[in-house]
Formats: structure tokens, sequence, C-alpha cells
């Protein structure tokens, strides 16, 4: 009956939404409530949004998950009125769920770097990153940016470039992580500046957001990464190469088809199988030719496999 | 005379204190776990991930599900057909054939269409001869190992060799998993708000489901009397013990029948032993003494919410072997590591956990039974007061029914899988009943399999299966 109710003045068939608010009993209420959050999280258009919005400052809702964010001292409490901020897209209330954000409450402080993200509020988020990393511990770092690269804005792209080199390795490989994930070729340029960075995991970080960009413009410094004696590094290239269509490395992957590292074979012969016939032909010339049995194993398992998931799908 | 009633004078008081001294551990374990199960259900509740949210975080990490197979032709389809449907971004199942001497493989050949693949495996621990890895055409994710038979830790081990994935999740090849069992067993893994180094889920009953698909779409309670009083205890040994165990960071046990651990470590110290029957309780606590050893802050946790289904025994006869075998795996465990006892260097694990295992789980019910029975004699050469063996009868009775309904209504409390109000009176009803003929069975074929392990008999023979549709 309520569902009705609330479902009809949302769609504004039904003109006198106070019946509504005829019960004030406190579980009518909080039903209310749920199925708003419940429908707000499938709801797709703004206008859509603004109704729920609308419907929630009628009941008072809006100073009622103010003075829960503010006041209360149950983590629970707390955490749970900064989730309904999100999913309700109370926007007024986004400076209660900011202060939250220095809580020590796992729940309180993910619920709200989740709710500024929900909000498109990532600028936020990258200023108290950028501002308190030392302070922070690295797995809040790493929970705050994962958060930020399920939903990024272009702007915040600029705002991660404009402060990258002031931030510590620590963060600068996660920004990477987030900059290769939103594949920007904005960023192309500094990851490829940074191939040479003395630190290995930005290095690698860098090979790795490049192969997600899946465009490089020095192919050579790439193939360099080939000679590397970090096996991790010699693994990522391959990928990069696999990625970015390297044809012209054909020879050295077939070289690295016998490397003393299990991945780095992997990588190599998928490589290889990725290049259509020229690959493919390699890999059956190593099965038949290749001196190293581990180079004849690995050639022979990948187009195995490659050929059976041709087949399965 | 004067000896002999000098003797069970101070045998009873022993034993009275005994009962005492247990009767705290289990009132201890009872806190923990309420404690633990509040704090659990409020987490669950104000969630911080949702599924979805870990569905599609970068810091899900892929995880291989391992199902050691051994005679299973029964019920290995309808397992692998809930373990290919778990919700789960990336992971893969790899089965390990021990040496079935039934259909297993056959079944599985034809059922995934089944082909060989030369897939190279790095030998990280030693196993028995491999004859071949096989890869489903049906299902990408799904890797078959045929091996010879070399025991459940063996085929374990196999499994870890092939694995390519930084996690892996031991499950039975008799059991079903929810399907979302498996993304919130590794819910503390993603969230990284501790180091989480191995997780388990509960294990529950799942004689009296109805099962289609691999998935348990209505839960319900056996009629079989002997299953029943098995529901019960999984319910008190789960909700209460280990999770009263994982609220001080000290859990000894992660059910072989689910359970994820990280790899990398699992590895360090080189996988499942396979000389004991008891190879999943042995190998959490090689992992505990580890971080002891390595002064590593990680943990081992218990979930009371991702459910694993599995097939109880339905007879006496496949219960005293499963009892049996779990009498000697844990008295195998504690041998093993009886230097750990008392220890000071492993704090907890050697002054609390170990002593519970050793005292109250090994040794209780072989204690219980010689308590009974020289109470019996005192009471028939007139040793023992009747109003005081009448106290203390009922003293232990009325404990027993109330921790068995403490476990049935924190089941009620926190999660309902039992959503029948006649399933709960049942359950309540059987929880008075056990202590009247199950407890004391248990007693004696818990006793009987330690005389056996004295006349080095480790046989315990192979369980009858029913399957599950």
């Amino acid at each position: 009956m309520i569902f009705k109710e609330m479902t009809q003045f949302i769609t504004i068939s039904n003109s006198i939404p106070s019946r509504l608010f005829l019960q004030e009993k406190k579980w009518k209420r909080e039903v209310i409530i749920r199925t708003l959050y419940q429908l707000s999280s499938v709801l797709k258009s703004e206008e859509e949004h603004a109704k729920i919005k609308m419907f929630c400052e009628k009941m008072g809702v809006v100073s009622e998950l103010k003075k829960m964010i503010t006041e209360s001292k149950d983590w629970w409490t707390v955490a749970d009125a900064i989730r309904v901020v999100g999913k309700l897209r109370i926007t007024e209330l986004i400076p209660a769920v900011e202060r939250n954000l220095q809580q020590t409450d796992y729940e309180v402080w993910n619920s709200s770097a989740r709710v500024m993200n929900q909000l498109n509020c990532n600028h936020i988020l990258l200023k108290y990153l950028i501002e308190n990393e030392n302070s922070l511990k690295q797995f809040k770092v790493q929970q705050i940016t994962a958060i930020l690269i399920s939903k990024l804005e272009e702007n915040d792209i600029e705002i991660i470039l404009s402060h990258f080199e002031q931030v510590s390795p620590l963060l600068k490989g996660r920004f990477i992580k987030i900059l290769g994930n939103q594949q920007s070729p904005k960023a192309l340029t500094l990851f490829e500046s940074l191939l040479s960075n003395e630190d290995r995991e930005i290095r690698i970080g860098a090979l790795k957001a490049i192969g997600e960009i899946r465009i490089t413009t020095v192919e050579d410094k790439i193939l360099a990464f080939f000679k590397s004696e970090e096996w991790t590094e010699r693994m990522v290239a391959t990928k990069v190469v696999q990625n970015c269509g390297i044809r012209k490395a054909i020879p050295q992957l077939t070289h690295l088809l016998a490397d003393a590292e299990w991945w780095v074979r992997l990588r190599a012969a998928e490589a290889l199988f990725s290049f259509g016939t020229a690959g493919k032909q390699v890999l059956e010339w190593c099965i038949e030719n290749h001196e190293d049995p581990f180079t004849r194993d690995m050639a022979f398992k990948v187009l195995r496999e490659k050929e059976l998931e041709v087949y399965s799908i | 005379m004067t000896i002999l009633k000098e003797i069970l004078y101070w045998t009873n008081h022993l034993i009275f204190f005994y009962v005492l001294f247990i009767d705290g551990f289990y009132l201890t374990l009872l806190f923990l776990s309420l404690k633990q199960l509040r704090l659990y259900l409020k987490r669950t509740q104000y969630n911080r991930y949702e599924n979805e949210d870990i569905v599609t975080s970068e810091l899900t990490p892929p995880v291989s599900i391992l199902v050691p197979a051994f005679n299973e032709e029964k019920n290995i389809l309808v397992s692998l057909t809930s373990f290919l449907n778990v919700n789960y971004p990336e992971y893969e199942v790899i089965v390990i054939n021990d040496g079935s001497k039934d259909h297993t493989f056959n079944r599985l050949i034809d059922h995934f269409q089944l082909v060989s693949t030369n897939q190279p495996i790095r030998n990280q621990i030693h196993t028995e001869e491999i004859y071949g890895v096989y890869r489903s055409i049906q299902y990408p994710q799904l890797k078959v190992i045929d091996k010879k038979n070399g025991g459940k830790a063996d085929s374990l081990n196999a499994g870890l060799n092939l694995s390519s994935f930084p996690y892996f999740c031991a499950v039975d090849a008799d059991s079903i998993l929810e399907h979302d069992s498996l993304l919130k067993t590794m819910r503390p893994f993603v969230e990284g708000e501790e180091d989480i180094i191995a997780c388990g889920g509960i294990v529950r009953i799942a004689n009296g489901c109805k099962i289609l698909n691999g998935r348990v779409v209505e839960v319900g309670l056996p009629d079989n009397k002997i299953v029943l009083h098995q529901v019960i205890e999984y319910l008190r040994s789960f909700l209460m013990g280990r999770l009263g165990f994982s609220a001080i960071n000290n859990l000894l046990i992660i059910s072989g029948a689910f359970g994820v651990f990280r790899k990398k470590e699992v590895l360090l110290i080189n996988g499942y032993n396979t000389k004991v029957v008891g190879e999943d309780m042995e190998l959490v606590l090689r992992l505990q003494r580890y971080l002891y050893d390595e002064k590593m802050s990680s943990k081992v946790l218990f979930l009371p919410d991702p459910v694993c289904w599995t097939e109880a025994p339905g007879n006496l006869a496949d219960l005293y072997k499963q009892r049996s075998r779990w009498q000697l795996g844990l008295l195998q465990c504690l041998w093993i590591h009886k230097d750990a006892l008392f220890n000071p260097s492993y704090k907890l694990m050697g002054s609390f956990a170990l002593p519970y295992f050793l005292f109250v789980e090994l040794l209780g019910p072989t204690i219980e039974l010689l308590g009974f029975i020289l109470i019996l004699i005192g009471l028939y050469f007139d040793f023992v007061s009747i109003p005081f063996a009448i106290l203390f009868f009922m003293f232990s009775l009325l404990l027993g029914i109330f921790l068995s309904l403490a476990a049935v209504f924190m089941e009620e409390y926190s999660f309902r899988r039992y959503p029948k109000i006649k399933d709960m009176i049942t359950l309540s009803f059987y929880c008075i009943i056990e202590n009247f003929w199950y407890r004391q069975l248990n007693a004696i074929w818990r006793t009987w399999a330690f005389l056996r392990v004295l006349k080095r008999d480790y046989s315990w023979g192979e369980l009858k299966r029913n399957g599950f549709e």
C-alpha cells in the first residue's frame, strides 16, 4: 500500500502527497525511507532523483541524516546515514560527509569516500589524499584510490596530473594505476617519461599503464625492457608489446620464450599468439624445433589453450 | 576398600573440577562468539562493501577453487555446478581426481567435455605422479588434474602447484557453495583493514534441503534423527567455537570443506601435510605458528555468514567412521605441535587455544565417559552422595542444553536459515534429547578411536554417499 502510494507520488499521478504523512509511526517512515533508498539505486535520470530529493526534504529526512552524521556516537549509525546520503544523492550534506573522511572507524571513512565518489566529488577525495598522505595508513590510500578507479571525471585527471610530482612514490604508483585504468591518452607523455624512473615499482606501473592505453611513441624504449634483469619488467613489457601491437618485437619475443621465468615465457607465448599467423607460425616452429623443452611446453600450452578458447566461443 | 574409596573420592573430585574447567572454556567461548557475532552483524548490516562493489573493485584478487575428489561420482557434478556458478569476478576451478576407483573421472570427461592439455605444472610441492591435466571446452575456468592416489592433502598440493592465482579456496567435492559465499569470504581480504592470511566460512548440513542445479533452493531440516543431531553439533561448533576463537585471533581450524588461504604463505610452509588425517587443522596450526614465529600481525578469520552446504552421514556406521577420523586427526595435529602447548612464545595459542583442543576436544569425551562410569560405581558402593550425584548430573545436563540452545538461538538471532517455527522447535527439542544418547555415543566412539590409535589401527573406511539430488 505504502509502495503504491509512494510510486504514485513519484510519478506525479497522485496530487495529494500529504496523505503519506498521515501515518507517523516510526516503522512506516522507515519503510518509506528504505524504499526510497532502493528506488534511488535504480533511477537513472536527474529529474527522477530530484523528485526523490524533494520528497526527502519534505519528510525531514535531510535534517535527520545531518543530525545522525554529526551527532551520533555509534559508528554504525553514522556509516549508515552516510550511505543513505549517497544513495539519495543529498548534495547539501557533502560537507558533513567530508568531515568523516578523517574518522578512524573503517566503516565511517570508507562510506564517506564512496559517497564522495558517488556524488562526483572526487576532487575532495584527491585533495584529502594529497594533503594527508603522510599520515594515512597504506591500506587507506589503497582503498580510496580503488574507489577513485571505479569512477573518475576528466577534471579529476587534470588534478592528478598537476599534483603528480609533489606526491610520494606510493601515491604516485596509485595515481599511475588510476590513470592507466582510465586509459587516458593525456597521461601518455607522463607515463613514457616515467619509464626511466629510478623506482622499479613506478617503472612497472608506467609500463602497465601504457599497456592499458594501448598506444606508445617509444617502442624502442619498451623493447629495451626485454633485457632487464628484473623478470617482472620483462613480463610486463611483453604484455605492453602485445597490447600495443608492436610486431617488430617478434624476434625478441621468440627469444623470451626460452626465458628462465615461467611467467615471462607464458606472456611471450601469449603475445606471439596475439600477432596472428606470424606469431602462430613461430609457436609451431618452437614446438617442433626448439631445443629447450620448457619453451616447447609453453608454446604447446598456449597454442592449444588459445585454440580451445576460440573453439569454445 | 578404603584405598579404593579414597581413589574414587579424589577421582570424582578431579572430574568435578575438570567439568567446571571445561564449562568455563565453553562459557568464555560463548561470550566471545556473541560479541563477535554482534560486531559481524553490525558490519554486514551497515556494510562497507556491497557484493557489487567487490565484484567491480580492482582490489578483488582472483581465486583458484581447489576440489580434491576421490570416489565422488554421486556428488561431483552437482558440486561442480555450484562452484562454476559462484558470483566472483575472476576465478578458476581445479578438480583433482585422486585416483578414484569409481566413475568420477569419466563423468567429468563426459559432462564437461574435457580435453587433454600439455599444461606445465610448477612443482613447488612434491606430489604423487600426475597422469594428465584436462580443460573443459564448455567452461574455460575449469581444469582437471588426473593423478595417482595420494590422499586429500596430496591432491590439494597438486592443485596448489597448478593454480595460477594468489589465493586459493579449498572445498570438498561433496559440498555446495552458495552463490555469494566466495564473495563474502573474500570481503575481508578486499577491505584490507586487517592483513588476512586465511578465512573460513560456515559449513551447514544439506540433508533435508531442496537442491536444484547445484543450488540450495529451500532450506529444511532432515527427517533423519542422526543428521538432526549433527545440525545442532555443526551450529555449536561453528557459531560458538570457531567464532569465539576467531574473536581472539586464535582460530586453529578452518574446515577442509570451505576455506580461503593466501597461497604465498601456504607455499612457504610447504603446503598441506600428507602424513596426517586432519590436514585442514594441521595447515592452520602451522600457519598460526608461522605467524607467531615471524612476528606477523596477519590473521586467520572465521566468518559465520558465507555458507558451504555438505552432506552429513545418515547412519551410525558412517558417523562412527567420520568421528574416528576426526579424533585421529586431532590427536595427530596435537602430537605434531605438542611443543607449542603451554609455550609462552605462542601466547594465547599456547595457553588457551591448544589446551582447549587437548583437554576439551580430545580428552573431554573420554573423561566424560570415565566420570559417568565412576559416579555409577561410586553410587553402587555408596562412596558418592546421591544428592551430589544428582546435582552434578543436573548441572552437566543443564549446561549442555544451555550451550546447544544458545547456538540454535544465535542462529535464529543472526541468519535465520531455518525460517519455519516448526524447525526451531524441533532443533530446540533435539538440544535436550542429544544429552541422553548422542553425547554418550560420541564419547564412546571417540574413546574407542583413542584405543585404536594405541593399537596403531589408522583405518576408518570410506563414507557412503547418497548424493544431493
